[in-house]
This record gives C-alpha cells, sequence and structure tokens, in this order.
C-alpha cells in the first residue's frame, strides 16, 4: 500500500462529506474561471479588433468610464487628420440598440469605404454604399441570432433599415455588431456631428508615441491611445476586472472554509486514530501530511471540476442568443493554471490548521480520548 | 515517577525496575495502579515526571528522535486491537512500515509473511470489522512485529477475548518471545495469562510491592 491510498480511503469514509468540500470548492473556482475569462475577453477582443483593423492609435473623449459613453466632435478630423504621420482617419459612431426582439446589439456607424471597414470579409451581398442610406450590413453573428440576411428589412429603433451584405471579421463584438452608414445613425440617434471614437492608421507604426505627443499638444480633453493602452486602462474593464476578481474571492473564500471545516471535523473524529499511528512510530510531520494531504487532493479534484464547470458556463454564457457577439469568454492556459494554482492553494490553507492540531496532539492523550 | 495534573495524581514512585532482554515480564495489580501508565513510559509515549527510561543501555531523553525509536523498537498491542477500520489486514500491518520499507511490493510481502507466521493467511484482505476478535488482535501482533522491535509492549491483550482465544493469543506471544528473542511486556489482570511469563511484577497504588 502506498501513502497517497491511504490518504484517498480516509476520504472515501464520509463520501458525503468528501463530495461537498469538493462541490464547493468546483463552485469557487468555477466561477474564477468564468468571470475572469469574460473579463479577459473584453480585453482580447477590444484589442484584436483594432489590431485588425490596421489602426495605431484610438482618439477618444478623456476621464470617460467607457469608451461608449466617449463623444467627439466630427470638426475634431480634420485637425487630427493634417497632423504629420496620420495616414488615414476614420470615425465611428458607437451604440447599443435594440434590433428587433434583441434588446443589446453593437452598431458601427461609418462612412462606407473607410478603412476601417477593409478587414471585413463579405460573406454575402455587398457593402453599405449610400453615405445616408439605410442599408445595413450584418456581423455573421448578429446574422445568424437575428436570422436575416441579404435582402431582408430590420427594425433599428424606430427606423427600418435593409440588409445589403453579411460580413465576418473574426472579431466577436464586430461579427456581433451591425455596420450602418455614419450619418444614417448619427441622424437616428439624434447625434448630429457626433462620433465616439476617431480610429487613425499612421504612415508608419513606430511613429506611434511621436504622433500621439503632436496630437496631445495641439488638441486638448482627448486621449489618445494605442489598442494595448485602450484595453489595459479603459476603467469600464478595470472596474469588471475588480469586481470578477472580488466576487470570485467570496467563493474561493467559501470553499477554503468549506475545506476547513471538513478537515477539522475529520481531525476530531480520528483523534484516536491519530494517537494509535503515533503509537505505532508514525511522526507528527507524517501526520501533518497526511492530513494535509487528504484537503489537498480534495481540493485538486475541486479545481479540475471548477475547470471543467467555469468551461461549461463560460461556453453556455457566449452562447445565449442576447449575449452572443457581446461577450467572448478567453478561456486560457494561463487562466486554467492560475486556477488550478489557487485551488491547490485552498486545499493547503484550509488543511493547515486542522494538520497543525491533529499533528499536536500527544500519543498518550489521543489514546486516551473517548 | 510518573504523576499527572501538577502532581495531584502520582501515577508510579519510586519505580526500579530492570528487565533483562528477551525476558517475558507479567506486571499484574488493580484496577488504576499504574500498569499502563509503566508501559507508556517504557514505550516513551510519555515521559517520566522524574527518573530515567534506559533501553539496551539508551536513555530514553538522550533519544533525539522517539518516533523513530517507537517505530523500529517497540511493539505495541493492545486491549482494543486498534486496527483502522478502513484498512485491511495487510494494511493494517503496512503503515508501520512506510518509513522503514521503502518498496510498497516489499511491505506487502513483509505484512502477508507476519499474517502467515500467525495464521491468518486467508484473512489477509478483510476488514477489520469482518475479523474475529481474535483475529483481530493477531493483526495487532502481527503489526507489531513488522520493524522487528527489541520490545512488545502488550497492554492486556486477552481482556476483550474469550478464554479459549486468551490461550492461543498467550501462546503466541510465548512463541514469538522464544523464538525471535524479543523481550515481552504484558500488562494483564489475568493470572493464568501471568502464568506463562518468567516473571511476574506486582504493583499497587504506583508501587512495585513484588518481584
Amino acid at each position: 500500500m502506498i501513502f497517497s491510498v491511504m490518504i484517498l480511503k480516509n476520504l472515501m469514509r464520509r463520501k458525503v462529506r468528501s463530495i461537498l468540500t469538493i462541490v464547493g470548492i468546483s463552485i469557487g473556482i468555477g466561477a474564477l474561471v468564468s468571470l475572469v475569462a469574460i473579463t479577459q475577453g473584453f480585453v482580447t477582443i477590444f484589442s484584436s479588433m483594432l489590431k485588425s483593423r490596421g489602426t495605431d492609435l484610438t482618439v477618444m473623449k478623456s476621464n470617460t468610464v467607457d469608451i461608449l459613453t466617449s463623444v467627439l466632435d466630427e470638426s475634431l478630423g480634420n485637425k487630427i487628420q493634417s497632423i504629420e504621420g496620420v495616414q488615414s482617419i476614420a470615425g465611428v459612431l458607437v451604440d447599443i440598440v435594440t434590433i428587433e426582439d434583441r434588446p443589446a446589439t453593437l452598431v458601427l456607424g461609418a462612412n462606407p469605404g473607410e478603412y476601417v471597414l477593409d478587414h471585413f470579409k463579405l460573406l454575402e451581398g455587398t457593402a453599405i454604399k449610400g453615405i445616408e442610406s439605410k442599408e445595413a450590413m450584418l456581423g455573421s453573428i448578429a446574422a445568424s441570432t437575428l436570422k436575416k440576411g441579404v435582402g431582408d428589412d430590420i427594425d433599428l429603433e424606430t427606423d427600418i433599415f435593409t440588409v445589403v451584405g453579411v460580413y465576418e471579421s473574426g472579431n466577436v463584438w464586430e461579427d456581433g455588431a451591425v455596420v450602418v452608414p455614419l450619418r444614417t445613425f448619427q441622424s437616428l440617434m439624434d447625434r448630429k456631428n457626433q462620433v465616439t471614437v476617431y480610429n487613425l492608421k499612421l504612415t508608419d507604426s513606430l511613429l506611434v508615441e511621436d504622433v500621439k505627443k503632436i496630437i496631445l499638444s495641439r488638441i486638448h480633453g482627448i486621449s489618445v491611445m494605442t489598442s494595448k493602452d485602450i484595453a489595459e486602462t479603459n476603467q469600464g474593464l478595470q472596474m469588471a476586472k475588480a469586481m470578477s476578481w472580488g466576487t470570485s474571492a467570496i467563493a474561493l473564500a467559501v470553499g477554503a472554509i468549506g475545506t476547513m471545516n471538513t478537515m477539522i471535523m475529520s481531525v476530531f473524529e480520528r483523534t484516536k486514530e491519530i494517537g494509535i499511528l503515533r503509537a505505532l512510530g508514525w511522526s507528527r510531520r507524517k501526520i501533518l501530511r497526511m492530513i494535509l494531504g487528504e484537503a489537498v487532493f480534495l481540493s485538486f479534484i475541486g479545481g479540475i471540476l471548477g475547470l471543467a464547470l467555469g468551461t461549461f458556463g463560460v461556453q453556455t454564457l457566449v452562447n445565449l442568443p442576447t449575449l452572443k457577439g457581446l461577450i467572448f469568454g478567453d478561456l486560457s492556459r494561463a487562466l486554467y493554471m492560475e486556477a488550478m494554482a489557487i485551488a491547490l492553494l485552498l486545499g493547503i490553507v484550509g488543511g493547515f490548521y486542522p494538520a497543525y492540531r491533529g499533528s499536536s496532539v500527544s500519543p498518550m492523550e489521543a489514546l486516551r480520548y473517548e | 515517577m510518573k504523576t499527572y495534573e501538577e502532581g495531584r495524581i502520582q501515577a508510579l514512585r519510586g519505580i526500579d525496575l530492570r528487565v533483562k532482554k528477551g525476558e517475558f515480564l507479567a506486571v499484574m495489580g488493580p484496577s488504576g495502579c499504574g500498569k499502563s501508565t509503566l508501559l507508556s513510559l517504557i514505550g516513551a509515549l510519555e515521559p517520566p515526571t522524574s527518573g530515567k527510561i534506559i533501553v539496551e543501555g539508551t536513555p530514553l531523553d538522550e533519544v533525539k528522535d522517539l518516533d523513530r525509536f517507537r517505530s523500529l523498537s517497540v511493539g505495541f498491542i493492545f486491549q482494543a486491537f486498534f486496527l483502522l477500520p478502513i484498512l485491511t489486514a495487510t494494511e493494517n500491518i503496512q503503515i508501520t512500515m512506510f518509513d522503514t520499507i521503502a518498496s510498497p511490493l516489499q511491505r506487502m510481502r513483509r505484512a502477508e509473511e507476519l499474517l502467515r507466521l500467525v495464521g491468518l493467511e486467508d484473512r489477509m484482505n478483510q476488514l477489520p470489522t469482518k475479523l474475529s476478535g481474535g483475529e483481530r488482535q493477531r493483526v495487532a501482533i502481527a503489526r507489531s512485529l513488522a520493524n522487528n522491535p527489541r520490545i512488545i509492549l502488550a497492554d492486556e491483550p486477552t481482556g476483550n477475548l474469550d478464554s479459549k482465544t486468551s490461550e492461543s493469543i498467550i501462546a503466541l506471544l510465548k512463541r514469538i518471545n522464544q523464538e525471535r528473542g524479543t523481550t515481552l511486556l504484558v500488562v494483564t489482570h489475568d493470572a493464568n495469562v501471568a502464568s506463562h511469563a518468567h516473571r511476574i511484577v506486582r504493583l499497587f497504588d504506583g508501587k512495585i510491592v513484588q518481584d
């Protein structure tokens, strides 16, 4: 028999208790994986979206909590265009609106032919052409969710648009979005001469920092950021990250307390047995290793189940009709490894005190215990 | 001397006891006279309040690792058997050998050899709940022999057994003492058990009253 078999047998004594402890840990780890994957997903898709557009810098209103709350006047566009190093500039109005009975759909208002639409691969139909037309292009995910195709009409807020094309960009936000002409969208949303952001393509991507400095020195009240900056400094994203870790921490704390409770009960019930083992020559350290080993084993199994639960949770969320195209789960190997490390740490933290207590009882005291 | 509760309880007083190597010693006396306490001191389960315990020339208070001393030098047999209920007969023996025999296969073979020695070759994979009282005590005896101890300390080994089974257990212990030369100290109320010993020591109120 090997030592680990003894650990397993001890856990099997109280199967229900062990299972419940594992479930508690798996829920904590599952919550961590889901929440962090979703928030990290925002960062990932945002960065990849800007990268795939060929955007080197993004200009938005300064001190905005979230990119969607940025409002820029279109007159800024000419000023920015005239700055040396700026090759192309594209103003985009972004908002989340109700389309048909889908309550939250991302809509991008862009001028037809601008570079930000170049990377959209047309799957059906054509791109929008008319600057003030009621044409719309649907991302592949939006088309699937809305069950609309080329030639269909869609009810966008209070207006009817005709679908002229369906595209795919490889980015889940863009593929879940609807693209309409900028002027039409500004009129529909009563936001004349406004854009949310300006996307800038530079003559040389290496000039990013120089061009950024020039723009900021000439125009005030704006932020100029690379895609990495946006993803990392966006206050909304930071808040979402903090909330996800905070919520996960609560779930994990509950898992750790559950583990500690299980182990304390187990040690209490086995006081006499611990005395027997000491009498047989087991050292305090060996007793400690056994009890800690039990806690870590529970947390290991809980961690594995938690990874599965979290993965299932993310896949379920991103495929919900109301959320499809709006969220992306970044289930990276690093996240899985982090989550497993946290699970094992939970086991160590939850098991250490009971293990210490169990190993500290004197053999005679333990043997006399009734 | 051994006292408890800051001297209020004097379990053993003025004990001067010498046991020869390979001797079978019976320790008798009424309940509460300190018999079990004497065994626990010799087995390094607890230290004396004053005085010394010397095993083969080595004072126990000079031994750095008493757990290892117990593992290698002492075999315990208890009245209540004290087998772990979740482990089979062989596994109950193997747990004493985790630190002394590295190979799981060798541990298993040693455990099986000891169970054959005590006549339980066909009960090897049974849990304690499936064994009779006598069989459980045989497993406990086999467990006590796992690391070839120099001393076996048996605290009322036949206390929970019927007379016939008690006879067979004492016969087994006597055989081990004779064949292996293991020093055997048996605490007992049973005069019949004590009659098998080389020597009988009687305790009363923590003192030796007859040797």
